[in-house]
């Protein structure tokens, strides 16, 4: 029977918990065949023996960004609905993973989500109340998941086996293309800005200049090596806390 | 010092738990609208604590500190909505001002992050034996569901027992820290936090950079910051 | 010689591949050999969607491989030629295509009839086999993941399995 509109609408629901039973051997694959599960109950009502079938390939390893699974879990279950030959819908889940995660990995991971958060502490330094900074971050940016979310659905279903087609130069991937400069803008700003604000009323022991200047150098090696400046990061607010402590207790 | 001088009764307890539990499922199981992000857990912590300005001074650091680890397939990163909870509200406790607790705050966060990612670690591997064996899943989706829906809980589960284990010795701490004062070898501990902070923003921003090509960018917006700062302090 | 990069790896163009292989190399197309998949639009759509931009792909069969090698190796850039098993490398081999060149076994995951060598490698008897055969001709045949990855010699892999 074709899965009824409420039917899609939960299995859309259920893609907000696809990663909710993550593990190392089926990565999301367990929580595609949670997600698929409304759909494929009213797919194969009545015949438990085939809808076992059905659930056993859903739950095969997959993965892929949790937003785009959705449209994992809205085009297998229109080849299910279609009566696909198992063995092509078992292609077609082995070449999907691919594109949705690279896809969706470089799109909100790398651009939607640091840009949005970005938005967020920029508002709290120059000025908005902390709750409207959070829920300005938090708007935006889910106002991009939600539609992602939703598209992605939305066109796995519509499309089945030719999702390829459409996830090719997608609009995900045009639009994240050009967030990046803005990424890096706002990086630089928001860095400055947090580090006075931190700054602020206190005596530093060299002046602003000089840790502007000492702070460009630092960032710029970090952005160039990004792995040993992140260690460095870490070893540079441990030295802080230990500066402190032992400073205030030789008084 | 009281409780009540700490804002951290039994209630305000209770309620922190039930938020850790929350950010902590969000960041994984569900529904990943990111209140397991530091900017916002360390918000939720401070505001429970009575500042969220304060609990949102400890996120926005923390959020630098995390954004370089983005959650690709398989890898390990910081857990950061327990541990960004309780920084903000150790922070928040402690007054909001004081360097020393805003210091230690950071420290605890950062820490308590790769401490959550264990547990998350540990929640990956038991999630496979909750998971299995297939064939008897997939003969009973009702049992399927159930299972699911027990991953999830647990990775709630697994959240509030980071709050509760670790929010009142880090409000205590904290608190203590208050006392410390600024020193002449203190002085430079704050230009090492801004340093961390300019690494952390360095690399950071390399996970949505092309390769290193759009350095220059990075100058502009930190210049535009200066001049900015300038203009409001003349 | 534009083909810098020989894999053998069933998941084709992913994650690995891409980001890990192609951004290191500077790999601007790809050519993967494979008889269905030459035939198959949607499945060539799905694989080539989460490439970058400026990268191609094609999708040929093994005997177009063969044909037109010298095509595929003299494309202005740096390409990677990729196949789903170790057949169609061998038929490559034996068509004397691969003298002189590494060959990157990277992944061929665990099913019925393969034992397992190293975390993403299981062999069966007959890819054993084929993998002496490619050997044979090409100057070294070595596993590895991703660049900064372990690389384990084809003796080692074999031998683990005798």
């Amino acid at each position: 029977m074709m899965p009824l509109r409420s039917d899609r609408l939960a299995a859309w629901a259920r893609t907000f918990a696809v990663q909710g039973s993550w593990n190392y051997s089926t990565l999301v694959g367990t929580g595609i065949a949670y997600a698929m599960l409304p759909l494929l109950r009213r797919i194969y009502a009545g015949d438990p023996v085939r809808l076992r079938e059905a659930v056993e390939r859903s739950m095969g390893a997959f993965n892929g960004h949790p937003y785009l699974c959705a449209m994992a879990v809205s085009a297998l279950g229109r080849l299910e609905q279609d009566g696909t030959d198992p063995e092509k819908i078992e292609k077609f889940r082995t070449a999907l993973r691919g594109p949705l995660g690279t896809v969706g990995d470089r799109a909100v991971w790398a651009q939607w989500r640091p840009a949005c958060l970005l938005v967020g502490i920029l508002a709290f330094v120059l000025g908005a109340g902390p709750i409207w900074s959070a829920a300005i971050f938090l708007v935006l940016y889910n106002a991009g998941h939600f539609l992602i979310r939703t598209w992605a659905f939305l066109t796995g279903w519509e499309a089945g086996l030719s999702v390829g087609r459409l996830l090719k130069g997608v609009w995900l991937e045009r639009w994240s293309g050009r967030l990046w400069p803005l990424n890096l803008l706002l990086m630089g700003v928001v860095a400055v800005l947090l580090a006075a604000r931190l700054m602020a009323g206190h005596v530093a022991a060299v002046s602003s200049i000089a840790v502007l200047g000492l702070g460009s150098v630092t960032a710029l090696a970090a952005f160039r090596f990004p792995r040993q400046g992140g260690h460095m990061a870490a070893v540079l607010l441990m030295l802080a806390a230990v500066l402190w402590f032992v400073g205030g207790l030789l008084g | 010092m009281s409780w009540t001088e700490l804002y951290l009764g039994p209630g305000t307890w209770i309620l922190a738990v039930a938020a850790g539990s929350a950010v902590g499922m969000d960041a994984v199981s569900w529904p990943q609208v990111m209140i397991s992000r530091p900017l916002v857990s360390a918000t939720i912590g401070g505001w429970l604590l009575g500042n969220p300005a304060a609990g949102m001074l400890v996120g926005a650091v923390l959020e630098l500190y995390a954004m370089r680890h983005p959650p690709l397939g398989a890898s390990r990163y910081p857990d950061t909505g327990p541990a960004g909870l309780v920084a903000g509200a150790a922070f928040a406790a402690a007054g909001g001002r004081a360097v020393g607790a805003l210091l230690l705050a950071l420290v605890i966060g950062w820490a308590l992050g790769w401490i959550g990612a264990v547990t998350v670690h540990v929640r990956r591997r038991l999630n496979e034996r909750i998971m299995s064996p297939v064939f008897e899943l997939a003969a009973d989706p009702g049992l399927l569901e159930q299972r699911h829906r027990v991953a999830i809980g647990l990775d709630a589960l697994r959240g509030g027992v980071l709050v509760a284990s670790f929010l009142i010795p880090a409000v205590l701490a904290t608190s203590l820290a208050v006392g410390t004062g600024a020193s002449a070898v203190g002085g430079y501990a704050l230009v090492a936090l801004v340093l961390g902070i300019a690494a952390s923003a360095g690399s950071a921003a390399r996970v949505s950079a092309f390769g290193i090509r759009g350095w220059p960018l990075l100058l502009v917006g930190a210049g535009a910051a200066a001049l900015l700062m300038l203009g409001g302090l003349s | 010689m534009t083909l810098v990069l020989f894999r053998i790896d069933e998941r084709l163009l992913h994650g690995q591949v891409i980001v890990g292989w192609g951004m290191r190399l500077g790999i601007n197309y790809y050519v993967v050999v494979g008889d269905g998949l030459a035939e198959s639009d949607w499945e060539q759509d799905l694989y080539s969607a989460g490439l970058p931009e400026r990268t191609t792909a094609d999708f040929v069969s093994v005997s177009q491989a063969i044909e037109s090698f010298e095509d595929l190796d003299a494309r202005p850039g740096r390409g990677a030629l990729l196949t789903r098993g170790t057949g169609e490398m061998r038929a490559l081999a034996e068509a004397g295509l691969l003298a002189g060149r590494r060959i990157n076994l990277g992944g061929l995951h665990a099913s019925e009839g393969r034992r397992r060598v190293l975390t993403y490698v299981c062999l069966t008897r007959t890819e054993e086999e084929d993998l002496k055969v490619i050997a044979e001709t090409a100057s070294r045949v070595t596993a590895r993941d991703l660049p900064a990855g372990r690389e384990v010699e084809l003796r080692d892999l074999v031998d683990v399995v005798d």
